[in-house]
């Protein structure tokens, strides 16, 4: 395969990289070893900051926030919720933290608004009632996962191209540069070589892997994070703690849920992250001083995903700082590879940018990047990751031959047909996994246990699994899903759980092959 | 009758299999019975009766013989409930209780042995208990028969194209045709209680016979989703015998199934043969204990009340059935504060992996009981000497992985109600 | 005088016009019931067959084999007035006063011609037992008209029965006839000029005047201003032989009027100038023309009911038998509108009743919907407000019948509140489980999200989100739904583990205008088989009031526009 450009990393950077360069007329694949968002992009609160939680500590970082910010509200507005945040202290914090937080604000142009604490307790009942301040913010809700999908849909509206479940496993590298890709299919093992003009590392946390395929070292640390989902939504709004950064400090909502997080935990490899029960202790016991009813809310699932800290390397990670990293590697004599790691995805489209411009200067391209102006299309296959969208698609269209196939989050059957198509169509090997990350299917309250029974009878019903292929697949899913349950098994969840397993051991002995 | 003005002499606690069959035999041995219970996972049931089918389940043996299976288990984990109560007295209780439930109108097919019964899913359950509906699939997976299954639009949780795709390979000969149910026209969402009692009237009962008889062909056998009949299952499936001439039978689906519904419903009439009293949609609040009486609060929607009782059984199953209840530290017995052996931490209730061979740890927690099966602190003292417990609440157990829930309830309940008779007997005053 | 009414003159004419109105009026209220539309199905018939089942069904009452269960029951109730007895002792003694008070002055006093001298040979007004009993039962009127219209609040209790202000006159007018007849025979009794023109109408003569003068003022109580002091016993004596010769035969002792005597004893004090005045004449002409105003006004109050109760009480004797045809219960209907009474029977203990105090809204009571009936069927135009409260009063009705079956005068409630509630849809005012379905959820959704931005929790149940977090989706509610299993292809919008699933997912606006919730037969199946004790049906029962709080004014304002 041939092109000019390839990215290496499917999450919101390497994305956003896609769409930029496809729409300066850049030709470009992307290859993703596992699925989109596998990486800290689909393992985070989904917080578009407004800036605000940076003011007292890295300036450049909250202005660039709220730069960016703006500009993803005013261009993928469809992937956003304007939910506004508030700051939240409660008896016992800094309380010169609080004093100075407006200063900082203003200083980084970041609008904000005092609010009565009466007030504040009436729009957010959730909030503790030892609140001392409140601040009003504009942070926001942005659903990863719909971004990503629609960047790349429009990246492939314009000719380029994605590749799934293929991970890259060496560099031929002649000179000074690289002048081809191996590239390896994990289902089938079939290896692949890829010839580009220019290669941008977007890997994420493994970016210091993949680069190391390119005998190029980098400097980076892991940071493993922990969120928890709650069963229903606490919140209108994101909550932030007043205080100096720390764990358990944001509570986003999700639509219909409330994500809760997040913790610093430094790992050593990137084998084997899960969230362990002892952040998701921490997260509930610290989280429920600002938001009592974290203590006793059911939580539906626990995730955790890796920040990669560049450049440092002592340290808890926190502190260094969240700014991202454009590498060019000059230093190593490589005069066609680039990476690009770090950041946040608030600020993705501006790495994206700086990226691109790295890469188009390198292939001498001067069409300038166009992402301030061009608004993010909507697209099917990236509507359906909204919390809500599916249920009202399906009363909307109440007269047509279509059955709830996941009842708790009320997808229909037609939705699931056709995410599973459109994968077929573009090539690719459909798992029931990847309509699970294109949907709501398998997010609710039984996290798979009955509608993967109904999916797998209506993809039989309908032609689309053949052969042992779709009980395969719905066992993996479970498996997927169960990874997320395993921190938070108590209370009522623990007895969903125990239904689940009643039914697909206790009845149909899944574990018996 | 005000259940408050009379001492029963036994409290029954708990709706699920374990409840209900304890309340059965306690009525049947001639003592009062008052059974108290709020919904009941009855309903989530297949049908199927299992005594056992998995050991060891580390090593996913499955046996034929679940006699056989409970002498390796005495041998392998001696203090498993089932290894306590053990295989004669477990015959003799899945038994009666099977020969309970077809006089209720849920009649089993008379059994010694495990069968394996092909499910939705397309995978093969072992069990003991097979209701009559039923039977049919097991012969016709076991000699392979040519079998025809019907699928039918609109139900969502059945897929015969399923079945043929997952089990073609070791059942040549299985195909399927999708068929449209009479009067569904423009439904596209069937529910297979509301099939059920279509089935039972003759009108649409025939039109299903009538679009599926042409379909045969060589089949040998044909095979349905669990929707024949819901109290009338055996004359709906008679009917349908008789009127295709080739055997047929159910398969058993996700819940909530028809078969569930009927077991439920079966139990109930069995235990109102058997001459049980039974408070419905009651939940129990406290018990207190004091010389010879246990004193028990009950909540239901119109207030509480209290009853009393000379003993009581605890029936109430584990984290679904809310007999358990875990918070983020320990898992906890929520009506009496029971001791529950457990693991020391989370850390250690659950595999990562959901289909971890050797199950989850947390899955064996439960109550310690004593010989005559009444809950005992850690240390093995006795908390009440007539408080028993009985069926999935017990510890050292998998019901779930050796598949063998309804043989310890059941088999639990007989033990329980065979050693509170015996101290009813000595104390004198039955 | 009385003889003077039937002598053509003045009076005679006015007597023939009171009845002339009378008889028009009672031609067109009986019309009327042949012609007033009430329920949607009135349009489906016409006058001719109306006026046929009426009729016919007259005829086959009198030859139907019920007729002495009718008879018998228009004994009960009409006569006997038993359905008041059982709720009321102290309103069945006053009505039965009233009533048979009336009904003798009636026949014996002011028919007396016609009736009581037919009937009595010796009929005298002035004679026992009549002059004790036309007190008596003058008495009795008035007390009937206390009794009937003290203390109301006490015996209803909450509800305020609709009354109209016509209500109020004639019964004014039955206290003016008895008082004024009273106080004409007191002024008669002690009118010196009223002996003086009996005395020359009979010719005695003045030797013999002189003794019975004195017997009339002491044992009579004639005030005459000469007779001064104590008579000549003499004189006496032969008045009283006179008296007894030639008076007694028509004229009992005056102690008898208990009543009138002791006013004429008080009146013969200013005798003198009220005959002077002539009172009497006035008292007479008040008295008499009070007679004939109520005469005239009979038809238009509700003392018509002596005409339209009895034919009530019958057509339900007869219905109870045999169920009228369409035509013969649009005729009831319309009939039902001039015999109810307004007494408040039916609201006694109407099941929704206490609550109208509480909701604001009188037209809840079975009193008043019955004049609202009326106005709804008729074609003018009813304000949206009012609409709005009427509609809410015919649609919370449960249906129980206890109306019905209180209702002293055979109206046949059940069947009006149908009627009203047809004539309230094609209004534009249906019940919310109509025009709820007129749209479906998600439209209802959207406009409340217009609306409010926010969706409020419907009640105590569905704001606790423990008792939806325990929802596995096992779908138990619905499998066991037999509104599900029945609607076939008129299916329901949404399955009920779908509606607890939408407020378990916070989505309570997408439930509130769903078509389940209000197809819910509260059969408490649902309730009662799921596993996990969720309270289904009680959630149900909560959204229905929810969506009829939020989603009403969602209705009202695209009205308005």
């Amino acid at each position: 395969m041939e092109t000019q450009v390839l990215i290496i990393g499917g999450g919101a950077t390497g994305t956003s990289i896609m769409r930029d360069l496809a729409l300066r007329g850049v030709d470009c694949i992307l290859v993703e070893q596992d699925d989109l968002n596998a990486g800290a992009s689909g393992r985070n609160h989904g917080l578009l900051h407004s800036g605000a939680r940076y003011v007292s500590n890295d300036h450049d970082a909250a202005v660039e926030c709220r730069i960016e910010g703006d500009i993803l509200k005013r261009l993928a507005g469809q992937t956003i919720q304007a939910t506004g945040g508030y700051f939240v202290a409660v008896q016992g914090d800094d309380e010169n933290f609080i004093a100075d937080f407006p200063g900082h604000c203003d200083r980084a142009g970041i609008s904000w608004k005092k609010i009565d604490l009466n007030e504040a307790f009436a729009n957010e009942p959730a909030i503790s009632r030892k609140a001392i301040a409140v601040y009003e913010v504009p942070d926001a809700s942005i659903d990863p996962f719909r971004l990503s999908l629609e960047s790349v849909a429009h990246a492939k509206a314009l000719g380029c191209r994605l590749l799934r479940r293929s991970q890259v496993v060496a560099f031929k590298r002649e000179g000074n540069r690289i002048t081809s890709t191996t590239v390896r299919d994990r289902v089938t093992g079939e290896e692949r070589e890829i010839v580009a003009d220019q290669i941008i590392n977007a890997a994420g946390a493994w970016a210091k892997i993949v680069a190391g395929l390119a005998n190029i070292h980098i400097d980076m640390l892991y940071s493993k994070g922990t969120l928890l989902i709650t069963h229903n939504r606490l919140a209108h709004r994101a909550i932030n703690r007043l205080r100096k950064p720390s764990n358990a400090d944001i509570l986003m909502p999700g639509g219909t849920v409330s994500i809760i997080g997040t913790t610093s935990v430094k790992i050593d490899n990137l084998d084997d992250v899960y969230p362990s029960i002892a952040e998701v202790d921490q997260i509930v016991e610290e989280s429920s001083a600002m938001v009592p009813d974290l203590a006793t809310v059911r939580y539906i699932r626990a995730y955790a995903g890796v920040r990669p800290l560049v450049g440092a390397s002592g340290g808890d990670g926190r502190s260094v700082s969240r700014g991202f990293a454009l590498l060019g590697h000059e230093e190593s004599g490589l005069q066609n590879f680039a990476t690009i790691t770090g950041g946040k995805l608030t600020t993705c489209r501006l790495m994206a940018e700086k990226a691109a411009d790295l890469v188009c200067e390198r292939l001498g391209v001067t069409t300038p990047c166009v992402t301030t102006s061009v608004p993010l299309p909507s697209a099917y296959e990236g509507r359906w990751t909204e919390p809500g969208h599916a249920p009202k698609a399906w009363m909307r269209s109440a007269n047509e031959d279509d059955p709830l196939i996941c009842e708790c989050e009320m997808v229909s059957g037609a939705v699931i047909r056709n995410l599973y198509n459109q994968l077929v169509k573009a090539g690719d090997n459909p798992t029931f996994t990847d309509i699970g990350l294109r949907s709501r299917v398998g997010k609710g309250a039984c996290q798979g246990a009955f509608c993967a029974v109904r999916a797998a009878a209506h993809l039989y019903q309908h032609g689309a699994f053949q052969g042992r292929k779709g009980l395969d697949q719905i066992v993996d899913f479970f498996d997927e899903r169960w990874g997320g349950q395993h921190g938070v098994l108590w209370g009522e969840q623990l007895a969903q759980a125990e239904l689940m397993e009643a039914l697909h051991c206790g009845l149909f002995g899944e574990e018996l092959k | 009758m005000n259940s408050q003005d009379q001492l029963w002499d036994v409290a029954v606690v708990g709706a699920g299999i374990a409840g209900m069959s304890a309340a059965i035999f306690a009525a049947s041995k001639g003592l009062s019975v008052l059974h108290i219970g709020n919904g009941s996972g009855l309903v989530f049931g297949s049908g199927l009766l299992d005594v056992l089918a998995v050991h060891p389940v580390k090593d996913s043996t499955v046996h034929e013989d679940p006699w056989h299976g409970i002498e390796l288990l005495r041998k392998d984990e001696p203090s498993n409930p089932l290894a306590l109560v053990g295989p004669k007295a477990m015959e003799v209780a899945v038994n009666q209780i099977m020969e309970a439930l077809g006089k209720a109108g849920m009649p089993y097919e008379p059994s010694t042995t495990n069968h394996f019964v092909p499910t939705s899913m397309g995978t093969l359950k072992g069990t003991f208990g097979v209701p009559t509906t039923m039977t049919s699939g097991a012969k016709a997976f076991e000699n392979k028969w040519p079998t025809l299954l019907i699928e039918i639009r609109g139900l969502r949780e059945f897929s015969a194209a399923q079945m043929v795709h997952t089990m073609g390979d070791k059942w040549p000969g299985l195909r399927f045709e999708k068929i449209e149910f009479p009067d569904s026209k423009g439904v596209f969402e069937l529910y297979a209680t509301h099939l059920a009692t279509a089935l039972e009237t003759n009108k649409t009962r025939q039109a299903v016979i009538d679009i599926v008889r042409p379909l045969i062909g060589d089949a040998k056998a044909v095979g349905f989703p669990a929707i024949l009949g819901l109290s009338e299952s055996t004359a709906v499936h008679k009917a349908f015998e008789d009127a295709l001439g080739v055997p047929v039978f159910e398969i058993p689906t996700m819940p909530t199934s028809v078969p569930g519904l009927r077991l439920k419903h079966s139990f109930e009439v069995a235990a109102a043969a058997a001459g049980v009293s039974r408070r419905v949609q009651s939940v129990v609040t406290g018990v207190k204990f004091d010389n010879d009486i246990a004193t028990l609060t009950l909540q239901d929607a119109t207030g509480n009340q209290e009853v009393q009782a000379k003993a009581v059984i605890l029936a109430t199953g584990r984290f679904m059935g809310r007999g358990l209840f875990a918070d983020r530290e320990k898992v906890r017995e929520p009506l009496l504060d029971l001791f529950v052996e457990q693991p020391e931490s989370r850390e250690n209730w659950h595999s990562r992996d959901f289909f971890a061979k050797s199950g989850h740890a947390i899955n064996r927690c439960g109550l310690l009981v004593d010989s005559k099966w009444r809950p005992t602190d850690a240390f093995g003292a006795v908390v009440w000497p007539r408080l028993y417990a009985v069926g999935s609440i017990l510890a050292r157990q998998d019901w779930m992985r050796q598949k063998s829930g309804s043989g310890l309830a059941i088999g639990t309940a007989w033990a329980a109600v065979s050693a509170m008779s015996d101290d009813f007997g000595s104390i004198g005053g039955v | 005088m009385e003889d003077t009414v039937f002598n053509g003159g003045f009076f005679t004419k006015a007597l023939w016009i009171a009845l002339g109105v009378c008889c028009l009026g009672l031609l067109w209220r009986l019309v009327s019931w042949l012609v007033i539309k009430i329920g949607p199905d009135a349009k489906e018939v016409s006058f001719f067959q109306r006026l046929g089942a009426a009729i016919i069904g007259g005829i086959k009452a009198i030859f139907s084999k019920r007729l002495p269960g009718i008879i018998g029951g228009f004994v009960l109730d009409s006569l006997l007035q038993r359905r008041l007895f059982k709720v009321s002792k102290k309103r069945w003694l006053g009505h039965m006063l009233l009533f048979y008070g009336c009904l003798v002055l009636i026949v014996m006093h002011a028919l007396h011609v016609l009736l009581a001298d037919k009937l009595f040979s010796d009929y005298q007004a002035t004679l026992n037992p009549f002059l004790l009993l036309r007190n008596v039962f003058g008495v009795a009127t008035l007390v009937g008209v206390v009794l009937m219209t003290s203390g109301r609040k006490k015996d209803w209790g909450k509800v305020r029965p609709a009354r109209l202000p016509i209500d109020a006159l004639f019964g004014i007018l039955v206290v003016v006839i008895v008082v004024t007849g009273f106080l004409l025979e007191a002024q008669k009794m002690s009118s010196p000029k009223a002996f003086n023109r009996m005395a020359e109408e009979y010719g005695i003569d003045e030797d013999e005047i002189k003794g019975l003068r004195w017997v009339w003022k002491l044992d009579y109580g004639v005030a005459f201003p000469d007779l001064k002091g104590e008579p000549d016993p003499d004189l006496l004596e032969e008045g009283r032989g006179y008296n007894e010769d030639y008076c007694v035969g028509c004229h009992s002792k005056p102690q008898h009027a208990f009543v009138s005597y002791p006013v004429a004893k008080a009146a013969g004090l200013i005798a003198t100038s009220t005959d002077a005045a002539n009172v009497d004449k006035g008292l007479l002409y008040i008295h008499i023309f009070a007679c004939f105003f109520a005469i005239a006004l009979l038809p238009f109050t509700r003392v018509f009911h002596v005409v339209a109760d009895p034919i009530s009480l019958v057509v339900r004797g007869a219905a109870s038998s045999a169920p009228l045809s369409k035509a013969g219960r649009v005729n009831r209907r319309a009939l039902a509108m001039d015999a109810c009474i307004r007494c408040g029977l039916c609201d006694f203990d109407c099941s929704v009743g206490p609550i109208a105090k509480w909701m604001n809204n009188q037209e809840l009571l079975p009193s008043r919907k019955v004049q609202a009936t009326r106005l709804v069927a008729s074609r003018s135009e009813i304000k949206a407000g009012q609409a709005e409260r009427l509609a809410v009063g015919a649609h919370l009705c449960t249906d129980c019948g206890r109306c019905t079956d209180r209702c002293p005068v055979g109206l046949d409630l059940a069947d009006l509140w149908d009627a009203g509630r047809g004539d309230l849809s094609s209004k534009g005012f249906p019940a919310p489980a109509v025009w709820v379905k007129e749209e479906p959820a998600i439209a209802w959704a959207e406009a409340l999200g217009a609306e409010l931005g926010r969706v409020p929790p419907a009640g105590p149940l569905t704001a606790d989100r423990h008792q939806f977090s325990a929802c596995v989706q096992c779908q138990t509610c619905t499998n066991v739904c037999p509104v599900v299993a029945n609607s076939g292809e008129d299916r329901v919008d949404l399955a009920p583990q779908q509606v607890m699933n939408l407020l378990r997912l916070g989505m309570n606006d997408l439930a509130l205008g769903s078509k389940m919730v209000w197809d819910c037969a509260t059969c408490y199946q649902c309730q009662e088989n799921c596993p996990e004790g969720i309270r289904v049906t009680d959630i149900m029962l909560e959204l229905r009031g929810a969506a009829w709080r939020q989603l009403g004014p969602v209705r009202d304002r695209r009205r308005s526009i």
